[in-house]
């Protein structure tokens, strides 16, 4: 199983320290200063229905390649879930998401967890958009970082 | 030193140091601080009754903390309006359900100081929260390091031993063998 990690286990011997250490206050961030820090209110129209205002999605950062939808992709439906490489999730993990939440092989979803890994992304679903954002949802839900596009958009 | 997980059974069962599951404990406590305090934030920006109702419907822009927005990403690329109405329709959901996780994790581990080991037996469920939570612990702590290549271990290794931030990146490291782990062990049935 082909994984990125080189995993050992820390080197020192950690927790003993707990109790002598301060907390390790890797979640604090000095972004957190701005709370209360507000944008601008976006400005949204009365009885705007979810859906109907959405614009045709313009751009994705580059194109789809046509091999990436193999095997997953039905050729006529309209929509699809993208999922993005990322430094740190590890391989076996988004192979287990795949396997997990689309009932994909381990053949299949190690082939796209290797084309999100190499190509940097893959077409991992596809179907109407709302079936997409479900996807996206779900993909979000564990930690992978999906997005919703038109088939085929450039 | 913990155990990594392992299967035994219709279980997956790891036994964790006490000081290990503190350390678990601690961080896990910190996520859904991060999580519930950044909701809250947000939740407060709302001062119209416009914003109001916004606000009651979820959030439109992604959270300014870098950790929170990896969390809780953008569901479109290059299409902001597309990208506003799938997190406004989605992020408390995800948010709550990530909360949750954490907050069985954090009940599984139970109280630390009570015991010298910490044993925790998961059912296949179990197990699929623990991966996301221990998931998204990674990507907190991988976001707050900067993490942007698949390996910079030799950026941390220069770091002195006593360096917070080294001693992060062991944590960091040890996140994914215990996860790589629960993977392995969860990976049974294929």
């Amino acid at each position: 199983m082909p994984g990125r990690c080189r995993l050992r286990l820390p080197t020192r011997p950690r927790p003993s320290c707990m109790s002598t250490c301060p907390p390790v206050l890797v979640l604090s961030c000095p972004q957190r200063a701005l709370r209360g820090h507000r944008h601008a209110s976006r400005q949204v129209c009365g009885g705007t229905v979810y859906r109907a205002t959405m614009p045709a999605v313009s751009t994705a950062p580059t194109e789809l390649e046509e091999h990436d939808t193999d095997e997953v992709v039905v050729a006529d439906v309209p929509w699809v879930t993208v999922v993005w490489n990322d430094p740190i999730n590890l391989m076996s993990y988004v192979s287990y998401v795949f396997r997990t939440y689309f009932g994909y092989t381990k053949a299949v979803a190690d082939r796209l967890m290797m084309d999100v890994h190499r190509k940097g992304k893959a077409v991992v679903s596809s179907g109407t958009r709302e079936e997409m954002e479900r996807d996206v949802e779900a993909m979000h839900s564990y930690g992978l970082w999906a997005t919703a596009q038109k088939s085929g958009d450039a | 030193m913990a155990t990594r997980f392992d299967r035994d059974g219709v279980l997956i069962t790891a036994a964790f140091t006490a000081d290990e599951a503190a350390l678990l404990a601690n961080l896990v406590s910190q996520l859904i601080e991060l999580l519930r305090d950044d909701e809250h934030t947000r939740a407060e920006s709302g001062d119209d009754d416009l914003s109001a109702i916004i606000g009651a419907m979820g959030s439109t822009e992604a959270p300014a903390d870098p950790v929170v927005a990896r969390l809780l990403p953008e569901g479109y690329r290059g299409d902001e309006e597309a990208a506003a109405d799938f997190r406004r329709f989605t992020e408390a959901g995800l948010r709550s359900g990530k909360i949750s996780a954490a907050d069985e994790v954090l009940s599984a581990l139970g109280d630390a100081s009570l015991a010298d080991q910490v044993t925790v037996e998961l059912t296949e469920e179990q197990g699929t929260v623990w991966l996301r939570c221990l998931n998204d612990l990674r990507l907190s702590i991988g976001t707050r390091l900067e993490i942007t290549e698949d390996d910079e271990e030799d950026r941390f290794d220069r770091l002195g031993a006593d360096d917070p931030v080294r001693w992060t990146y062991e944590v960091y490291m040890w996140l994914g063998w215990l996860q790589e782990s629960l993977v392995e062990a969860m990976s049974g049935r294929w």
